[in-house]
């Protein structure tokens, strides 16, 4: 079966002069990073993040890589740290679920503190969410636009169980619940961070696809990995850069995944903190016909046939398509 | 009616109970008097500001700090705290569905005062402020620096359980010899800590229903006690697998005296139209040792008894450069 992916996507927000930020979402293990590091190739400015990388620049034109720890775009915005620097206060007397709900001022003082007429980056794995009393986690008012990548969850899963030290099983089991709370439990503390609300892996993708006002453009990771040139200009026309498909091509030889799994043989990367075993593990598709079982393939098709159908990833009889072999 | 209370060489006379202090049974000590009262604050800051935080707001010597779904607090000339609790709303409920309790939020207030509000009546005053865990060590102590989440308390519940005395957490503040004075008579540590110092949870107090923080009781200190520094270990944390550590020399430190992460607010500290510190932290400089220590960012990856124990070596030694 020969299947038509249809882009979806929304015009990036001119309705609100406020509207300066950018989010990069994904469900964890999808491809985020490499995103990150395509735009850093590109030399993207990310204002408020490059306050955090002032020894260097992550991309010097003259390099053929950069380095996997000076990602100078894209902040995540969850660490009681990062909180505090916003809010004023320490938040360790607070409970978990007033400490969660501060996110949704301090995302948006984030985003006001985006100069005009800049664009700011942030990097978000928690799903599209509105709060009881109507407050979002990420508002229209601010939101300039959403990159947001899916990839197939027969291999999220692998990765994700190779990350967080999961079982596969126990990571099948994890994305098919429809939690909400973070799928991070294991990595979680709360000591140091405040909860990101994840949801399923479907109840991820239908939050950032559908019901929100929020202009987006959705990725798939297979198709940044096979058609990398034409999905990568996608974003660029998305996000309104300017780049040539040669420097796209350029940017993209930059943050192969060869290079950054290269790296981290020498030094770890700094998200990669729960797993011994290194963050860039193989970043190929479909190596869940190699690695799953035949129960744990039903189990994942089970669980998200439906979502995994709209996006191309099963036919209408729930088996996989050639997108992902 | 007022419970009294000592901290910081101040007495602390409020009308809510500062759990989880004990109350001064002795009123007679002769220390200056902070007032603490409840009374109407603000829910929108103070007039003429253009503060870069949310929710904390500086004009002149006063501070106005709100807690969100807790209180507005109003820090006044160095003696004056007025505090006015904030409706809960029910969005603020917990992962059950509970709404956070009034008992839970006048515990809340309680916190929120000693950990803020009494650091910014010191800073009103003129002292010193860093944030971090003093641990005595004979007649001198050692000063562990740090953010929140650096590992502070986790120091300095460990050298306490090792038999050294606990003179402040979370925040130590200076005399004008460059002393640090005695704070609060107790930690708030996480369960993890607990765990990893092999003690019982269930031998503690819960901090307040819903958080995984616990009163750790400390043995009181006289409340005059001040004790010369002879060490500060700046507190830091990298995804790396060994903790190491590495001397600063030379004017490298009073940087780190004067950064965001050692010393306490700077930023609002800036704004109180006080005199500048330069003349005490340079003093402080070169009285003491500076050490910067890096540890991995996963508790399991800690050997704390390989830290605790160079911490008791160097002290020991009292290395200066």
């Amino acid at each position: 079966m020969t299947w038509a992916w249809v882009l979806m996507t929304k015009e990036i927000n001119t309705q609100y002069d406020q509207a300066r930020l950018v989010l990069l979402a994904s469900y964890p293990k999808s491809g985020n990073t490499w995103l990150r590091s395509f735009l850093s190739a590109l030399n993207v400015y990310d204002p408020l993040a490059e306050q955090q990388f002032t020894e260097q620049a992550a991309s010097d034109p003259l390099d053929d890589e950069i380095d996997m720890n000076k990602i100078h775009l894209g902040t995540q915005l969850f660490s009681r740290e990062e909180i505090e620097v916003h809010a004023g206060f320490d938040t360790t007397d607070l409970t978990e679920a007033q400490l969660a709900h501060l996110r949704v001022v301090t995302n948006r003082h984030y985003a006001q503190a985006i100069p005009m007429g800049q664009v700011g980056y942030m990097k978000v794995h928690d799903a599209y969410t509105v709060f009881d009393n109507g407050a979002c986690l990420f508002d229209k008012q601010y939101v300039k636009g959403v990159v947001y990548i899916v990839r197939n969850p027969l291999d999220v899963v692998i990765s994700y169980a190779n990350q967080s030290s999961f079982s596969i099983d126990a990571s099948i089991a994890h994305f098919g619940s429809d939690q909400t709370l973070g799928v991070d439990e294991k990595a979680y503390s709360a000591e140091s961070s405040a909860r990101r609300w994840i949801s399923s892996w479907s109840g991820h993708v239908q939050s950032w696809t559908s019901g929100h006002p929020l202009p987006y453009l959705l990725v798939r990771y297979e198709d940044m990995k096979k058609r990398g040139i034409d999905t990568f200009m996608q974003v660029v026309h998305f996000l309104n850069l300017t780049a040539s498909e040669e420097e796209v091509a350029k940017a993209l030889d930059k943050v192969a995944f060869e290079k950054f799994a290269k790296q981290e043989k020498e030094k770890p990367f700094v998200e990669s903190e729960s797993n011994p075993d290194g963050f860039f593990r193989k970043g190929i598709v479909g190596d869940w016909r190699e690695v799953l079982s035949s129960a744990q393939i039903s189990q994942v098709i089970s669980d998200h046939g439906e979502m995994m159908h709209q996006l191309g990833y099963v036919d209408e009889y729930g088996k996989p398509t050639q997108l992902i072999c | 009616m007022s419970n009294c209370y000592t901290a910081f060489g101040l007495c602390l006379h409020s009308d809510l109970e500062l759990v989880p202090l004990q109350a001064c049974q002795d009123a007679a000590i002769n220390l200056p008097v902070i007032r603490i009262e409840q009374g109407e604050v603000s829910n929108t800051g103070l007039k003429n500001t253009q503060s870069s935080l949310v929710y904390c707001d500086v004009v002149a010597n006063t501070v106005w700090l709100r807690i969100p779904n807790v209180a507005r607090f109003l820090i006044e000339n160095g003696d004056h705290v007025t505090y006015e609790a904030e409706r809960i709303i029910a969005s603020f409920d917990d992962e059950d569905g509970r709404m956070v309790s009034n008992e839970v939020q006048l515990v809340q207030i309680a916190l929120y005062i000693q950990s803020h509000c009494v650091p910014y009546i010191c800073l009103q005053r003129g002292h010193l402020v860093l944030r971090g865990s003093a641990v005595r060590f004979g007649e001198q102590c050692a000063v562990f620096c740090g953010p929140a989440s650096s590992g502070k308390t986790t120091y300095a519940a460990a050298l306490y359980n090792r038999g050294f005395d606990v003179i402040s957490d979370e925040v130590c503040v200076f005399n004008e010899h460059n002393e640090v004075l005695a704070g609060y008579t107790y930690l708030k540590v996480w369960h993890d800590v607990l765990s990893y110092l092999r003690l019982e949870p269930t031998d503690f107090s819960p901090l307040f229903p819903g958080i995984n923080k616990y009163v750790f009781p400390l043995e009181a200190a006289q409340a005059t006690t001040a004790l010369p520094v002879s060490a500060i270990y700046l507190l830091y944390q990298d995804y790396i697998k060994e903790w190491h550590t590495k001397p600063v020399r030379g004017l490298g430190k009073l940087n780190y005296l004067k950064s965001p992460s050692h010393a306490y607010r700077p930023g609002v500290r800036s704004k109180l139209g006080l005199p500048d510190l330069i003349v005490q932290q340079t003093r402080l400089m070169q009285a003491v040792s500076i050490i910067k220590t890096k540890r991995p960012k996963s508790i399991r990856a800690i050997r704390m008894s390989q830290q605790l124990q160079f911490f008791i070596d160097d002290m020991g030694l009292g290395v200066d450069d």
